[in-house]
């Protein structure tokens, strides 16, 4: 017996590895109160039971009890939290920097409309990575790994990699440049900041880890009470929101910066990596697919109300002809906003810079960490274990912080610049993990029925072709640009 | 096998009971109960989600669609580089 639509038993991929169901080969599997039971005689065929493993039963075991007695709001809360957290997450340091760059370089405009596409745009693709993690119980890495070979997963996980770390470092430039805002040493500021990371990760279980994350992820609506500070006028937002004017004007590449910076901002390859990851460790199976979309959807509001509020927040600077050339390094918009729209705005502009860096530490050395593990395979990736059962995890998770953290500490680094070109890399480096992303969501030897539908697919390849435009545009424009600078 | 309904809905006494032993002790005493883990799906199990899966096969368009983005990407990433380094003061 079996689930009608459950994909799991209508692909031949796993029917080779399982056996199928009353074929008398060993693995017979019996449904019992709605879920599919390992028998006595699997377990004991070498079915072993790890740490993990029972970890997540106990989470299980919860979700099946609400389900079980219809406690709809109960199961909400137990099985959101990677979508959530990925969309926060992303809302980080660059990325805010990003959108409030946006508000004071070309005011409430064209960029408010364009950043609620991109959250649009990364709910589409987000939902796509939750599904996958949901059916096949596999992160973004491993799946490619697998099903591409090592030569396309070694280069999955460079771009991640590569991109990670150059994200890092700017997650701890923004903690640094908040922090130093309140007087905070560079120094504590960064130990901070990789103790934070150190400490979140020490309790062994996915489910801590997870809602200490969600906690502090809640203090990016900070940038919603910045933009109230700041006074905006409604009617001018609705305008903006219906029309996106006015248009943007002045130098085309700093507009492709922009344009593609806040692409780089809701769509990136550590996201992909870092849902899929998040919700096979979390346990999420086929049945949970609609409460893993509304946790995508969740997510997706606040943090693309919290984007656009830093874009109205920094406007002022826009209406007041405030040069933003100085300002991006991150403290320097606190600083001039402090004039603008008072002292409490800009400390809240401060505190939800440290906010969004703090989140998105945790977030994108999970991402590395959960990749590297995957991609070595047999390697423990999980918050479930110890981390003397996952040595290689919990290093590739600190590590990454730590070595972030060496990185903003050293004299005469170019922090402003690695700031404002993070969010562009991630946006150059993300065509070929949508297009990977979209043939593993169309793959139905490992999804069966639940592959992507033709609209989803439609978006996927247009939200492909956007990023693809933007990131190539930019880079194209910036190369002849930098040669004509060096011809003069 | 089918164990009887009141004993596999929730037994998270059993599993907080197994939690709190050192992960050796668990795993040495022979095969847990199999309501210890009817609370997943068997191939959530890692033991079935370290077996690898079969290869993708791609067709030949396909193969080349992916190295001619592969390369793009690379030109792409090297021509924000070099812009980069040039814009450094």
């Amino acid at each position: 017996m079996m689930y009608p639509d459950d994909s799991r038993f209508a692909n031949p991929a796993r029917q080779q590895r399982q056996g199928t169901p009353g074929h008398g080969n060993g693995t017979q599997i019996l449904l019992m109160n709605d879920f599919l039971v390992p028998t006595a005689r699997q377990i004991a065929e070498g079915a072993t039971l790890t740490p993990e493993d029972l970890s997540r039963s106990h989470d299980r075991m919860r979700v099946l009890q609400a389900r079980q007695t219809s406690q709809q709001p109960k199961l909400l809360w137990l099985l959101t939290g990677p979508g959530i957290l990925v969309m926060l997450g992303e809302n980080d340091g660059p990325s805010m920097l990003s959108y409030a760059a946006s508000g004071a370089i070309y005011g409430i405009g064209f960029f408010l409309p364009f950043i609620v596409v991109t959250f649009l745009a990364a709910f589409v693709v987000q939902e796509m990575s939750m599904r996958i993690g949901a059916v096949t119980h596999r992160g973004y890495g491993e799946l490619i790994f697998q099903r591409f070979g090592p030569f396309w997963g070694w280069m999955s996980a460079a771009d991640l990699v590569l991109t990670n770390l150059i994200t890092l470092i700017t997650e701890v430039i923004a903690i640094r440049v908040g922090m130093a805002f309140f007087g905070v040493p560079p120094l504590l500021a960064v130990g901070c900041a990789v103790a934070l990371v150190a400490v979140t990760s020490s309790g062994a279980r996915y489910w801590r880890w997870e809602r200490m994350a969600m906690a502090l992820a809640l203090f990016n609506l900070l940038f919603v009470a910045v933009a109230v500070l700041s006074r905006p006028s409604p009617g001018q937002l609705v305008d903006a929101l219906l029309t996106w004017t006015p248009l943007p004007t002045g130098p085309f590449q700093g507009f492709l910066l922009i344009l593609a910076s806040n692409i780089g901002a809701t769509v990136t390859p550590w996201m992909l990596f870092f849902q899929q990851s998040a919700s096979v460790d979390k346990g999420l199976t086929p049945r949970d697919i609609p409460q893993g979309r509304l946790d995508t959807m969740i997510g997706t509001v606040p943090a693309a109300l919290a984007g656009c509020a830093a874009l109205v927040a920094a406007a002022p600077l826009f209406v007041h002809h405030v040069d933003t050339g100085s300002l991006q390094g991150g403290a320097g918009y606190a600083e001039a906003l402090q004039s603008l729209i008072g002292s409490l705005g800009s400390s809240l502009f401060a505190l939800g810079l440290i906010e969004a860096g703090a989140v998105a530490m945790l977030t994108i050395s999970a991402s590395t960490a959960y990749a590297v593990g995957e991609v070595l395979g047999g390697t423990a990736h999980s918050f479930n274990r110890t981390v003397r059962q996952a040595p290689l995890f919990y290093a590739a998770n600190i590590g990454m912080a730590v070595f972030a953290g060496i990185i903003v500490l050293i004299p005469g680094m170019p922090l402003l610049a690695i700031t404002l070109n993070a969010n562009l890399l991630a946006t150059i480096l993300m065509p070929a993990a949508l297009v990977f992303l979209l043939i593993l969501a169309n793959d139905r030897e490992i999804m069966g029925a639940r592959v992507n539908s033709r609209l989803t697919n439609i978006f996927g390849a247009l939200i492909a072709l956007l990023v693809t435009l933007a990131g190539s545009s930019y880079a194209i424009v910036a190369f002849i640009n930098s040669l004509s600078n060096k011809a003069n | 096998m089918r164990s009887s309904p009141s004993s596999i809905r929730f037994p998270i006494r059993q599993i907080n009971r197994c939690l709190q032993m050192q992960p050796i002790d668990r795993l040495s005493r022979g095969h847990p109960d199999e309501e210890l883990i009817q609370a997943l799906e068997p191939d959530q199990l890692v033991s079935e989600t370290s077996k690898p899966l079969p290869r993708y096969q791609l067709n030949q368009i396909a193969n080349v669609a992916l190295w001619l983005l592969r390369i793009f990407v690379l030109l792409m990433t090297a021509l924000v580089v070099y812009a980069f380094v040039k814009a450094l003061p």
